[in-house]
């Protein structure tokens, strides 16, 4: 346990411990600005304990941890009850690694986003992609990097889905597109050999967090395909700032997140998206959010998918960040700072 | 406007019922419709009575009313009746966090220190899975080695939500109770071979085990319903050579059979969590004292109840009163309607619906 004592801040913050994601660099920022925090184990069966001389947790959790996935979201909404401070708070995550949930959100919200299609019956399913245009996308409710996405180029590919999507269900995790991926990377020159060895591995060993997910069966997920578009572009909102990189999609593919070819360049990024990003951040009153945009035919932006976060090393090349006036401000800058900051205030 | 959600079973049919005599503007919806958030958009609240056993309510109920109420929408059940519904995991989390009177309870998501635990704690203990209702997925653990091997199915091939040997077991019980005719029997077997669509979308529970101290010397639980300012209950008699009430169907719903400690104890509870609908199971700790075992946001009415008390404590016979309307008027007082103003004399409705209450 590190606990820095300091009178100038009255929120004591818990961080849960752990090498990954934002929390190596929330210890280091606390650190170096001598903020007071504990180190606790979510996973524990003594968390809320834990929690006692605290009045603020800050969990970086994780779609791919199968212990995350069992009790971060329970865990994180007791104390929302309890009304402790949060990052993530139940507004910024309740819908995230969840299509579906963010579906019924944009919805509700009207947020801008291509028209999206759930069905929980196999009948309504198949009586609107009788008459559907395609193409359209396909997705589980579940998945990151483009993984469990795919195009549909008409009514009885739609069909095919929808039977087994009604009986078999499909894997969260498909090791036949996992190892593609690897391919695809180890070309890029992204990856060792190693990493495709590994890939065949996982045909046998597939990853405990998609045993905890189980299949994917009982509904459907169809979107209006977004065409012409050679690239998305994501703009991540925290409080009163922006930062956004434009990734270009694979080559003979129509997915660009997981793809690693990344522009930086501010000018690279619209300036509309950031505006929009920041419009819809106050609406959704989230704290920390991640959005993909791309283009709709009539040239209007659509939100596709939002997340509240993100891979940390992945943006330390950005040159500067957005302030909610659309001014730039040239400079590295640490994101997982300004978590702390809002958190404190 | 109130928006319900269209279905012959549960709540639903008696709030419709309960609009329609009282003239309460309402519009009946499809929530597994695609456009159901389309649907309720000239609507200020959405009551749904979903359902953990319904393979669609387990999908998207959840995510539908939080994005509503995200939205500024009213909704039944609220988040904070709902969010933790069927869903004991979620419940330890909360009971600790808002210190409910309680059965110490251990969550492990990692075999290690599961099996580490296992080796020092005294027995017995009760395992449950996190999801399941009236009993199912609970069993009794007298000792370290029954323990240790639940712990290792948990983490290994993981445990199935339903088993159809529980449920056999359970028809034979009621069959033999006279509850349900010989037919139900024969349903229990093919269940063998068919398992119901929810425990396919549930998935087998992998990766985690859930165990509670057990309260010995119970003969009965008792379960207290709470509505804004009213309650009513019923005590459950355990099964015969069983340890679990809930799903005993031996029930006592006698005003004297009610402990007022459990009334008042569910009143200040509500008060607490919030929510428009709560209802708590309590049983008695070695020491004396009541705690919670689990907590639903809803629940099966058959209007056996003699009557209910207010919030003060003060009994009010009112045989066969039908808790549905509660739940509306909590939710139009929520609103800031004006009772005058929103209960007018029953208008003719030329749906076709037929009153279900007559």
């Amino acid at each position: 346990m590190t606990l820095n004592s300091s009178s100038r801040y009255n929120t004591l913050l818990a961080i849960h411990d752990s090498k990954f994601g934002f929390s190596p660099r929330w210890i280091k920022y606390c650190n170096d600005n001598g903020i007071p925090y504990k180190l606790v184990d979510c996973h524990a069966d003594d968390i809320i304990r834990q929690l006692e001389p605290c009045s603020a947790l800050l969990w970086h959790y994780s779609q791919s941890d199968p212990r995350d996935l069992l009790i971060a979201r329970q865990i994180l909404l007791a104390l929302e009850h309890a009304q402790f401070t949060l990052f993530p708070d139940f507004r910024t995550a309740w819908h995230f690694d969840d299509k579906v949930g963010q579906k019924y959100l944009f919805d509700a919200l009207k947020i801008p986003t291509m028209n999206t299609y759930v069905f929980v019956e196999r009948s309504d399913a198949l009586k609107w992609a009788a008459t559907a245009d395609y193409p359209k996308v396909f997705k589980l409710r579940h998945g990151a990097g483009s993984s469990n996405v795919q195009l549909v180029h008409n009514a009885a590919q739609a069909e095919r889905l929808i039977a087994r999507a009604f009986r078999r269900g499909f894997p969260v995790y498909n090791p036949w597109d996992n190892l593609k991926d690897r391919f695809y990377k180890w070309r890029l020159g992204k990856y060792g050999a190693l990493e495709l060895l590994k890939g065949v591995a996982r045909f046998f060993y597939p990853p405990r967090f998609s045993r905890v997910l189980g299949r994917e069966t009982g509904y459907v997920y169809f979107q209006d395909f977004a065409a012409n578009n050679d690239s998305d572009i994501r703009v991540i909102v925290i409080g009163e700032r922006a930062f956004g990189i434009r990734r270009w999609t694979r080559p003979d593919d129509f997915r660009a997140s997981g793809s690693g070819r990344i522009s930086y360049e501010p000018d690279k990024v619209d300036i509309e998206c950031v505006e929009l990003a920041f419009q819809i951040s106050k609406k959704i009153g989230s704290s920390c959010t991640a959005f993909d945009f791309v283009r709709k035919a009539d040239g209007s932006l659509a939100v596709l998918e939002i997340s509240y976060g993100f891979i940390a090393s992945g943006y330390d090349e950005c040159p500067g960040y957005w302030d909610s006036d659309l001014i730039w401000h040239e400079g590295r800058f640490n994101p997982q700072g300004w978590v702390i900051d809002l958190c404190l205030n | 406007m109130l928006a319900i959600h269209n279905s012959p079973s549960g709540f639903h049919p008696h709030w419709i019922d309960y609009c329609r005599k009282n003239g309460v503007p309402h519009k009946v919806v499809d929530c597994y419709a695609n456009d159901v958030v389309e649907q309720v958009k000239d609507c200020r609240a959405l009551l749904w009575h979903h359902s953990h056993s319904d393979p669609r309510d387990v999908l998207i109920a959840r995510q539908i009313l939080f994005a509503l109420e995200h939205a500024g929408l009213r909704v039944f059940p609220d988040f904070r009746a709902a969010w933790h519904f069927d869903d004991k995991v979620a419940q330890k989390y909360l009971f600790e966090a808002l210190d409910i009177p309680r059965l110490p309870t251990y969550v492990f998501v990692e075999r290690t220190s599961a099996l580490e635990w296992a080796a020092t704690t005294d027995y017995p203990k009760v395992f449950k899975l996190r999801h399941g209702a009236s009993s199912s997925c609970v069993r009794l653990v007298r000792n370290k080695g029954q323990a240790r091997r639940l712990i290792w199915h948990a983490f290994g091939r993981g445990l199935p939500v339903y088993s159809p040997w529980d449920n056999l077991k359970d028809r034979f019980y009621m069959w033999q109770l006279g509850e349900i005719p010989a037919c139900e029997l024969a349903k229990g077997v093919g269940r063998f071979f068919y398992p119901p669509r929810f425990s396919t979308v549930l998935g087998r529970q992998y990766g985690y085990v859930l165990f509670q101290d057990f309260a010995a010397g119970n003969d009965s639980d008792l379960r207290i319903v709470v509505i804004g300012d009213k309650a009513f209950g019923a005590r459950r008699w355990v099964r015969h050579g069983d340890f679990r009430a809930s799903g005993s169907r031996r029930i006592s719903y006698e005003r004297e059979q009610i402990d007022v400690e459990g009334v008042a104890m569910a009143f200040d509870l509500a008060k607490k969590l919030g929510g428009y609908c709560l209802a708590f199971d309590f049983v008695r700790k070695s020491d004396g004292g009541l705690a919670v075992t689990e907590i639903s946001y809803g629940f099966m009415w058959k209007g056996n109840s003699p009557g209910y008390w207010d919030s003060s404590l003060n009994w009010h016979d009112a045989a066969g009163f039908r808790p549905e309307k509660w739940m509306i008027d909590l939710i139009l007082s929520d609103l800031g309607c004006k009772r005058e103003l929103i209960y007018s004399p029953a208008v003719e409705f030329d749906d076709g619906r037929e009153s279900i209450e007559r």
